[in-house]
């Protein structure tokens, strides 16, 4: 869970987000991935290629697929979302040990379970060479808490990364 | 120590750092009548102050002094209709808080959708209730041509403007010179393209014209429409009481804390709160810009049959003057870029936008089709949903029961009533004395 703030946030909540800055990384996945050409790399690799493909960014959110298959990296610009206001975000997915050479399709969505409805937007995905993506248009129209959906498809069989952003 | 804690540990310090200087904005305030929490405050100052709209870059003529008067000229001209009895103001009447005060808005006939206020349209990011049109310019220009709003056509139009010497003169002021337009063979007194209508005499001579003339002709209109957006962008609703208690808010100043009474500052808890009014009517000008179906009942009493939004989108992808036509002064820009970002789904279906509730006491009655007289009303909906029409589709799961108390109810409206704003300056309420 990444939680975003406003930028008027409470004492409360910065401070409770300083402090797990301090304390844990909680997207970690909780079991390692079987190892792969990608996940090889170290974090410090993974973000070097990426700020040279992408700029410069902080892959600070990692998510796993639900099926456990490949990895998800991910930094929205700006860092924080806003309300009401496009957005984007720059992806890598880091592939499974037995599919290192696969070509991905990528696509993201967003929606608000509580309220039935996601965005009024489709978001456009532009690869950016190997297993990088950027993606435009998005917009969260609303405050509260949203899921956000990376689907990616290999040889016909997707599998998807979710994550969750709450906007005050 | 390595690199990367030193960079988290420093990153953290400047955390704690801004948000201690940050502090005093979220501080519950000791003088407010009601004591709001922490997270009520940081809500409540994502509402005011209502920035500056920005320019519109589709309209280079947003922002230009000489067209915003041609534009304010025209918007009361009845001439721009044919019998020459409706003009803009009929339907946006300044008295009226720009709407009309009826349910359903007279032009030349009764249409379907009660007249929306113009407070801080320019703000929009969609116009009508359904969004039909993605700039404030291209939105003015439909009304002109419905049959059952102004019932005008742009040949008409273009030739009132060409024919009077101090509306040529104002448009050539802005927009350049206009071309010889006194030749009614090859400008027909009205003429306009109606796709829906192939047989009706205006769609026909619009067609038997020179490709060359039609394209003089849509520029003429279109400048029109950004003449009258110029002026429109100028009907700004801000400095509201409630403004000034916000401001008491984050400078902790007790005067300015009063400007809003103890009801209305109950009120704007709710509205923060348990309310959750704030999800679509978010934000300096209290709305999403988006669209939602609030299910109010119809005032034919039946099932809902107008789509709103789902036809909308439609709409707007067909239309001729869209941000990314070649009428649009910036078809490549982020107003373009919205427009292609659309998606229109079945959800859309029976969803009208978020109106703004800047001023929003001084423009009854309320939601598209006019449905409640009072802003009372409203909260009454609100607050049983027992009037609440049951679409057989998607709706919004948000939508529940507020039970408010009366008091609760009185403490909304008392709250509603804050965002009346400052009076604009006379001169922008009436036809100016020249165009």
């Amino acid at each position: 869970m990444k939680p975003m703030y406003p930028r008027n946030c409470t004492l409360t909540v910065i401070l409770l987000s300083a402090v797990s800055l301090c304390s844990c990384k909680a997207t970690k996945p909780a079991e390692p991935l079987p190892q792969t050409t990608a996940a090889k790399e170290s974090q410090s690799d993974v973000d070097e290629q990426l700020t040279a493909t992408v700029g410069r960014i902080n892959l600070s959110t990692e998510i796993t697929s639900n099926d456990g298959t490949l990895r998800v990296l991910y930094a929205t610009e700006p860092a924080s979302v806003p309300m009401n206001e496009p957005f984007s975000i720059d992806v890598m997915v880091v592939p499974a040990a037995d599919q290192p050479d696969v070509t991905f399709e990528l696509s993201v969505d967003a929606a608000m379970p509580e309220h039935a409805h996601g965005m009024n937007v489709e978001p456009k995905v532009t690869p950016l060479g190997g297993s990088r993506y950027r993606v435009t248009d998005m917009l969260f129209h609303m405050a509260g808490r949203w899921e956000l959906y990376f689907d990616v498809t290999r040889d016909g069989i997707t599998s998807r990364a979710q994550d969750e952003i709450t906007l005050q | 120590m390595t690199r990367r804690q030193l960079i988290i540990l420093l990153s953290s310090i400047a955390t704690v750092l801004a948000a201690a200087a940050g502090a005093r904005h979220t501080e519950a305030p000791r003088n407010a009548a009601v004591e709001f929490t922490p997270e009520e405050v940081s809500r409540i100052l994502q509402h005011s102050p209502l920035p500056p709209s920005v320019l519109d870059s589709t309209n280079r003529f947003d922002g230009n002094d000489d067209a915003a008067r041609f534009g304010q000229f025209l918007f009361f001209d009845l001439r721009l209709s044919p019998d020459r009895n409706v003009a803009c103001s009929t339907c946006h009447d300044p008295a009226r808080g720009f709407s009309d005060g009826r349910r359903l808005s007279k032009g030349i006939r009764v249409v379907d959708r009660h007249s929306q206020s113009l407070w801080n349209v320019a703000h929009n990011r969609w116009f009508f209730w359904d969004g039909r049109a993605d700039s404030l310019w291209s939105q003015a220009l439909i009304p002109l041509e419905h049959d059952d709003e102004m019932g005008g056509d742009r040949t008409a139009i273009a030739r009132t403007i060409y024919s009077d010497l101090k509306l040529r003169k104002a448009y050539e002021r802005v927009f350049g010179k206009m071309r010889d337009l006194s030749d009614g063979h090859r400008i027909p007194p009205h003429a306009k393209p109606m796709p829906d209508v192939p047989d009706d005499p205006r769609n026909i001579a619009w067609q038997k014209m020179r490709e060359d003339d039609r394209a003089v002709i849509d520029e003429i209109y279109v400048n029109v429409g950004k003449a009258i957006a110029a002026y429109e962008a100028r009907i700004v609703s801000r400095d509201a009481p409630f403004d000034r208690f916000v401001e008491g808010l984050r400078e902790n100043d007790a005067a300015k804390l009063s400007a809003i009474s103890e009801s209305a500052q109950r009120g704007l808890r709710i509205f923060v709160g348990r309310g959750n009014c704030r999800l679509c009517h978010s934000g300096p000008n209290f709305t999403d810009g988006e669209f939602h179906s609030v299910a109010p009942p119809t005032l034919s009493g039946e099932e809902p049959t107008d789509s709103a939004r789902y036809a909308g989108i439609d709409k707007l992808k067909a239309g001729q003057f869209t941000n990314a036509s070649r009428y649009s002064d910036d078809p490549d820009g982020p107003g373009a870029k919205k427009l292609s970002a659309l998606v229109n789904r079945p959800d859309n279906w029976g969803q009208f936008k978020t109106p703004s509730l800047r001023s929003v006491a001084t423009s009854p009655p309320y939601m598209h089709q006019g449905q409640y007289f009072t802003l009372e009303q409203i909260i009454e909906h609100y607050s049983t949903l027992s009037d609440a029409v049951q679409m057989n589709h998607h709706r919004e799961k948000i939508l529940q029961p507020l039970n408010l108390t009366d008091q609760e109810k009185s403490d909304l409206k008392a709250f509603l009533d804050s965002l009346t704003g400052a009076p604009l300056p006379a001169e922008l309420l009436r036809q100016p004395d020249r165009p």
